[in-house]
Formats: structure tokens, sequence, C-alpha cells
């Protein structure tokens, strides 16, 4: 005979399983620690990427005076500069990344505590049936 | 208002019964709405341009997630400024790959604020997405109205500069793109709309996120208040002129929007709140209990007419244990020892 609470109970795992898959996949292999710091290194490379990307920006819509000056530039002073906005871009990517990361770690946490709730609640019901 | 509590009971029943129908509809219309307003705004790629082309990519969207609409927008958005300049599509490249990297990697779940806002700013009224997404929305969601806004201004201002982009003779390369990019980075009007709508959308998410009576109204009244201000402030700032009519109706339509989605996802009867205290052996507990407004379900009247030999239900002793007795009937009616259908 079907039992009612049984499947109830299974619905819920099944629909936290098949929604919250990577979520419930991140809780098992990652700490909160690790978890950050995976995405921070991910973050360097796409950080690094996006930088490039609006220097390249930056390059076309000064162009024509770069071409002008490019004789004139000190090299080693502009170099500084770059690096000084690089690490200032990237120091504000990898905030922007902790804190985000950490709220949605935070955030995936009660959901897998409701999966362990419906997961305890279906065992126990297992056990009844065993008695 | 018992009323509207009705249809709204109504309304969320249709929908948990045709959810799959509805979401598919939605992505079909937002979709449409988005490749329409591109096709208007740019369309210089006849063939992606078409009416029946758009129906067969918005019917495709309407299958896949809400971002594989915006990965699809974005291609035909970049199929257009091609025919239009390869500077033209050189930047938008660039400048979609940026938004690449930062909404997809801080926000990839909020395609549909993503795709809104620009359909939003294109009729005129982007000040409605704040309120959207600081009630609905998780804090860094602004991340994705700042990109939607980037893009919106980006395109609208090839549109606007598309004679001029497109007249070879009279400029090179370099200054293309100068002008390109400069549609970027010179626009006040953009970073006027853009710091508005982002302290919006940051004060509406802080203040529904209170623990104060009422927080979700006062959260969308605060943040359509400030939006006006700012928008108003930073114009007089950075010298533009907003547009008031816009910023007026936007704001206007922004009540309204919270209005609607603070009756159907926040609607608290604060009259009738709860405070308990209670402990146990670790804590001190403070409970505040708030009430949702709900219409009670109505009671199903089951009239019998003659004697049908069953005992009402209301009159039924309950034995605590129906799979038990259901069991034991069976077994009694299949002849069978009970302990065989265990």
């Amino acid at each position: 005979m079907l039992n009612e609470e049984k499947i109830k109970e299974q619905y819920q795992l099944a629909l936290i399983d098949q929604k919250e898959e990577k979520t419930l996949e991140n809780h098992r292999l990652f700490y909160r620690s690790d978890y950050i710091s995976k995405e921070l290194l991910k973050s360097f490379f796409s950080g690094t990427i996006t930088f490039i990307l609006l220097a390249l920006l930056a390059l076309f819509r000064d162009i024509d005076a770069l071409m002008v000056k490019i004789n004139k530039i000190d090299y080693e002073s502009f170099a500084m500069q770059f690096i000084a906005v690089y690490l200032a871009f990237m120091a504000i990517y990898f905030i922007a990344t902790y804190v985000i990361y950490a709220l949605r770690y935070e955030k995936q946490k009660s959901k897998v505590k409701t999966y362990r709730t419906h997961l305890k609640r279906l065992n126990k019901l297992y056990g009844k049936d065993e008695k | 208002m018992a009323r509207l509590l009705e249809i709204k009971a109504s309304i969320v029943r249709f929908y948990a019964k045709f959810d799959t129908y509805i979401n598919m509809l939605l992505k079909f219309i937002l979709a449409m709405v988005l490749f329409l307003i591109v096709k208007n705004g740019l369309g210089y790629m006849k063939l992606v341009s078409s009416v029946p082309i758009i129906l067969i990519i918005a019917l495709i969207c309407c299958l896949l997630p809400i971002s594989a609409t915006l990965w699809i927008g974005g291609i035909v958005v970049l199929l257009d400024l091609y025919s239009l300049t390869k500077e033209a599509a050189i930047v938008g490249l660039i400048l979609f790959a940026v938004v690449y990297f930062v909404y997809f990697r801080f926000c990839p779940k909020d395609s549909t604020i993503a795709a809104l806002t620009p359909i939003m700013g294109k009729l005129g009224i982007p000040y409605v997405m704040p309120v959207m997404s600081g009630l609905l929305r998780p804090i860094y969601s602004v991340i994705s109205i700042a990109c939607g806004t980037i893009v919106y201004y980006f395109l609208d201002g090839v549109r606007q500069n598309a004679a001029m982009l497109t007249s070879a003779s009279e400029n090179s390369s370099s200054e293309k793109l100068k002008v390109l990019v400069g549609l970027i980075a010179d626009n006040k009007e953009m970073d006027a709309v853009l710091i508005s709508m982002v302290l919006a959308s940051l004060i509406i998410y802080l203040i529904r996120r209170l623990k104060v009576d009422y927080a979700w109204s006062i959260a969308w009244i605060a943040g359509v208040l400030v939006q006006l201000l700012s928008v108003i402030v930073v114009s007089l700032i950075l010298s533009v002129s907003p547009h008031i009519a816009g910023l007026i109706v936007g704001s206007l339509l922004g009540v309204v929007v919270g209005v609607v989605l603070q009756f159907f996802c926040m609607n608290l009867d604060y009259q009738r709140v709860e405070r308990v205290q209670y402990e146990d052996d670790e804590y001190y507990y403070y409970v505040t209990a708030v009430p949702k407004r709900v219409v009670a379900a109505k009671e199903k009247q089951v009239k019998q007419f003659g004697n049908t030999g069953r005992i009402p239900r209301t009159q039924q002793v309950p034995t605590g244990d129906t799979t038990v007795l259901d069991r034991k009937a069976l077994a009694q009616e299949l002849d069978i020892d009970e302990d065989l259908l265990k």
C-alpha cells in the first residue's frame, strides 16, 4: 500500500535534488573557505580577462592620441600605472567575489538543511516500516 | 480585499496547474518582445530581422532556459552590428564579453532582470526595474540591472549614430571606434540613470530585509522616492537633462509593480501580529509571527440523497491508523493472511 507521508518526503527530496543539484554538490565537496577560495581563483582569470577587455576599449577610445604620443611615453611609469590600475580593479573584483559567494554559501546552507530534514523524516518513516 | 484574495488564490491555483505552459508562454513573450525591439532599433541584417525568423527564434527560446534567450539575443545583436559596421561589431563583442564575465560570474540566475532592463529602457520606463529586483531578488541583482542598462544605452547610441557610422568615406576606423566607446564611457545620461537605479535597488533590498512592520511597503516607497530624487540630483551634478515624463511614469509604474508584488509575495496582516517568548535549555526565544492574508478554504458540503447504507464521514470513529484498517479489510476480502500485505 502506498504511504502518503513517504511519497511527500520523497517528492520534496527529488525536487531539491533536481533543482539544487549544484548546491548539494558544493556542500558535499567543499567547506566554506574552500568554496570561496575556488571562486576567487576562478575570479582571478575572469577578472584578468575583463580587465584586458576594458583596457582594449580604453585603447580604442584614445587610439589617435596614443599614436601621436607613442614616442614620448615614459614606458616605466606607464607600466607602473597600468599595474596599479589592474591591482585596484582586481581588488574590487575579488571583494565582490568574496561577498557574493560568501552570501551564496550561507543561502545554500539553509537549502541543504531543508534537504537533510526531509532525509531524516524519510529515514524515520522507513525505520517505522521495518519495525 | 476578500474578493482580491480570492482572485489571487485562483490565479495561484491556475498557475500551479499549468505552470509548465505558462512559463513557456511567458518565455515566448519575453523573447518575442526582445527580438522585435532589436529588429525595430537595429535590424540591419535582414536575415535575422524578419518577423517569421523572429517568431521561430522566439519559439525555440520558449523551450530553453531564459539565459538562452540572452545568448541568442546577443548573437542576433552582434550580427546586426556586423551588418552595420565591423567596428560596431568589435566593440559590441568586447562589451558583451565584459558583461559575460561580470554578469554570468556573479548573478547568472538573473536572466529575467537582465533581459527586462533593456526592454524597459526602450519603453522609456527603466525605473520599474529596481522595484522588481529589490523586492524579489538578492542584493547582487544590481549587477544585472547595471549590465542591462549599459547594453541598452550602447545599442541605443549605435542606433542614433548609425548614419555617421556607415558613412565610410568621412570617418576612419579609429574615429568610429572612438565614437562607439564614447557611447558608454562619455554617456552622462546613462551614468545618471545607472547610479539612481543601483541606489534605489540597494535601498529597496536593504529596507525590505529589515525586521520591522510594513518593511516591504516602506522599501518600495523609499526606493521610488530615492530614485526620483537621485535621478534629478545626479542629472544636475552631471549637467544632463533627465526625461521627466519617463521618470514620473516609470516611478508611478514602480509604485504599481511594488503594490502588485507585495500583494502576491508578501501579503501580511500586521494587525494580527503575535509576539511569543519561550525558552529551552540553551536559548531564550523572542518570536514575532505575522499572519499572511489568505482566503479561508471553503468547506465542501456533501449532500446524500436516500439511504446509501454508509455512515456519514462526520459520524465515523477515527481509528488513527487507516493503513492498518485498509490492510485488514483487503486481507479479509481476499481471504489471505494480513501479514502478506505488509
